[in-house]
């Protein structure tokens, strides 16, 4: 599904150069569940990002169901990102001006898909999360469960091969937790969706199906 | 997406109602400046009815050497008492014999008022049931060569019309299709159907019609205006103090000063001032932009500050949107895509401005206060102040635009 050769992040400012990753090298197959682990600062969210195709990296290369990415335009990166890559942060990123259900018709706006057809994939998708009652609502009115739900409504409802989830529990309590990571199991299971999670929690990354452990920008299992 | 955007400003009413407001102010500054200035340039443009290169005008006032005031010809003193005939038409007569006897006069006629002279005569009356406002002068015969009239249709004033019981005259187009709509108004009766104390007024005959005159010059509006016959015997005639005389090319102030001194001669008990129309045309058209320039500058300043308030505002709705900007990017959006939002708010929120400022300024002519203003230039002018109003949204619009785009996605993730 998504492969990372010999990929290195450094940032540079004008007096220092910080490395967040070195010589990662990294391939997740299709339908996998992966987690990802480490301390604070260990360049997991670095990775997420440069996996999202949010961020390009220094050096090495990453390929896309087979196809480098890492030489792509702006805008074919955010048609894959737009057509084959879902996102759920730690902090929801909800737009707090919009209605649940034009929360979730966001990526489809990005595809040119008509009005009608948006709004009926957007109540599908929270259909799946269990909050078609709430699409009325802004996200003020939802608890912080609530939100997530309604964020990994809008990861799916394009339907992306793959699901990156930054965090997804860490703003929850834990039942909350569950939940979530709940749903995201289930989505593997039903839809073969490729799914990444950055977390802290080893219960949580107990779920998953392999867990990747990064420690000072590399990868050491 | 435009929907879209027109879902995110209305859910954002509150903190965008200040930016609309704005932007409101300046459509309706814009539309009043633009509206004028369409509104010159449309008045400029149109035929003017004469023509007054080497046209000098010439006002004369009779001496009263013991109150040392200078009245008119006849001015209040010679209005005072009645007369049924005019009675100072031998010294006009020997008057104008005087200045066409000069070698640098081709021309001249006895009028008043005369063009340029902020002189206004003004008549309204009833006529076949509505209302006729119109400005005059009063003219001998000569008046049609010194000042270039074209006559469209009709004739001038000649001596078939003099002693015939009515008063003739030339009115304009404008007056012409005010006045008998589509009908030919020459030989018609132009007069009202009785005078406000109920006797039958002296009929008016309109014997010819021409283009236009603009008394004032090319920036006066009013061209609904007549041109009277005057005979020297009429009583009218008395109260004519003014001369038009057309001069040869090439006349200086020297031929000015010959003429007013060869008048001095021949009646030293007036006084004389001749002034070429050229002049009192600048200075028209000098008065007459003055107030328009201010209004113009004020309006720039404050297009100018609107400008800036609109760049500023959205500057900083971007820099405290710019998480929001990151999750659209991840969701898909391209850096087009997201210059394109911050342009396209600016530019909805202009859209509403706009729309309030339309019904605003609707209300101008269906309530009648276009006054002399043509539909055509009010529609114009409302084109040109949309069309500025979003060009200045778009130009205000294009650096938050760019400064959204410049953020890369992660960065604008982990923005706080």
């Amino acid at each position: 599904m998504i492969r990372l050769d010999d990929v290195e992040k450094v940032y540079r400012t004008d007096r220092i150069e910080t490395v967040a990753l070195s010589g990662v090298n990294l391939e997740i197959e299709e339908g996998e569940f992966v987690s990802i682990m480490g301390p604070s600062g260990c360049g997991k969210s670095t990775l997420l990002h440069l996996m999202g195709l949010l961020d390009a990296p220094s050096k090495g290369t990453i390929s896309l169901s087979g196809a480098p990415v890492t030489d792509a335009s702006d805008k074919s990166l955010a048609r894959l990102r737009n057509e084959s890559i879902g996102f759920v942060f730690q902090s929801f990123h909800l737009i707090p001006d919009l209605s649940v259900l034009d929360n979730v018709e966001i990526p489809l706006l990005y595809r040119r898909v008509g009005a009608a057809e948006r709004r009926k994939a957007a109540e599908a998708a929270l259909e799946r999360v269990g909050l078609a009652a709430r699409k009325h609502h802004f996200p003020s009115q939802l608890s912080g469960g609530q939100q997530q739900r309604v964020a990994i409504a809008r990861a799916i409802v394009g339907k992306p091969r793959l699901l990156l989830a930054d965090e997804p529990t860490g703003n929850l309590d834990s039942q909350m937790g569950d939940d979530i990571v709940a749903i995201l199991q289930d989505l593997t299971a039903q839809e073969k969706t490729t799914l990444v999670m950055v977390t802290h929690d080893p219960r949580q990354a107990e779920k998953t199906t392999r867990t990747i452990r990064m420690f000072d920008g590399r990868r050491v299992s | 997406m435009i929907r879209h955007l027109f879902k995110l400003i209305w859910n954002r009413k509150r903190a965008n109602a200040l930016v609309i407001s704005e932007i409101f102010v300046c459509f309706l500054v814009l539309f009043a400046v633009l509206t004028q200035i369409l509104y010159n340039v449309s008045n400029y443009r149109k035929p003017l009815g004469f023509a007054y290169a080497n046209v000098s005008g010439l006002n004369l006032r009779l001496q009263d050497n013991e109150g040392g005031r200078q009245t008119s010809l006849t001015g209040s003193a010679a209005m005072s008492e009645p007369v049924a005939e005019n009675p100072y038409q031998d010294r006009q007569r020997a008057l104008l014999q005087v200045v066409k006897a000069d070698p640098a006069v081709e021309d001249a006629a006895w009028a008043a008022p005369l063009p340029m002279s902020h002189s206004n005569e003004t008549r309204s009356l009833m006529f076949r049931k509505h209302r006729v406002r119109y400005s005059m002068a009063r003219c001998t015969d000569e008046y049609k060569d010194v000042m270039g009239i074209e006559i469209t249709r009709g004739r001038w004033f000649s001596p078939e019309d003099d002693g015939g019981g009515y008063e003739a005259m030339v009115i304009t187009e404008a007056l012409a299709r005010l006045a008998f709509g589509d009908e030919d108004p020459v030989g018609k009766s132009f007069t009202a159907d009785r005078s406000e104390s109920g006797e039958p007024l002296p009929e008016k005959r309109v014997v010819g019609v021409m283009g236009a005159f603009r008394q004032e010059g090319e920036m006066d509006a009013q061209d609904v205006y007549a041109l009277s016959r005057l005979e020297y015997s009429g009583r009218p005639m008395s109260s004519i103090d003014g001369m038009a005389l057309r001069l040869k090319p090439g006349s200086d102030a020297s031929v000015e000063a010959r003429i007013t001194a060869s008048l001095l001669a021949a009646a030293p008990d007036f006084s004389f001032r001749m002034e070429p129309l050229e002049a009192a045309a600048e200075f028209n058209r000098r008065a007459f932009m003055a107030p328009i320039a201010l209004f113009g500058v004020v309006a720039l300043f404050l297009t100018f500050m609107v400008a800036l308030g609109l760049s500023g505002v959205l500057w900083q709705s971007v820099t405290s949107r710019i998480r929001e900007i990151g999750v659209r990017r991840a969701m898909g959006a391209s850096a087009q895509d997201v210059r394109w939002q911050v342009i396209g708010e600016l530019l909805v929120m202009s859209t509403i401005a706009i729309l309030a400022g339309v019904v605003v300024v609707l209300q101008f002519p269906f309530l009648d206060l276009l006054g002399a203003m043509s539909r055509g230039v009010f529609v114009a002018g409302l084109s040109l102040t949309i069309v500025s109003l979003y060009g200045l949204a778009l130009v205000c619009a294009l650096h938050p635009a760019r400064l959204a785009t410049t953020v890369h996605p992660a960065e604008a993730l982990r923005y706080e």
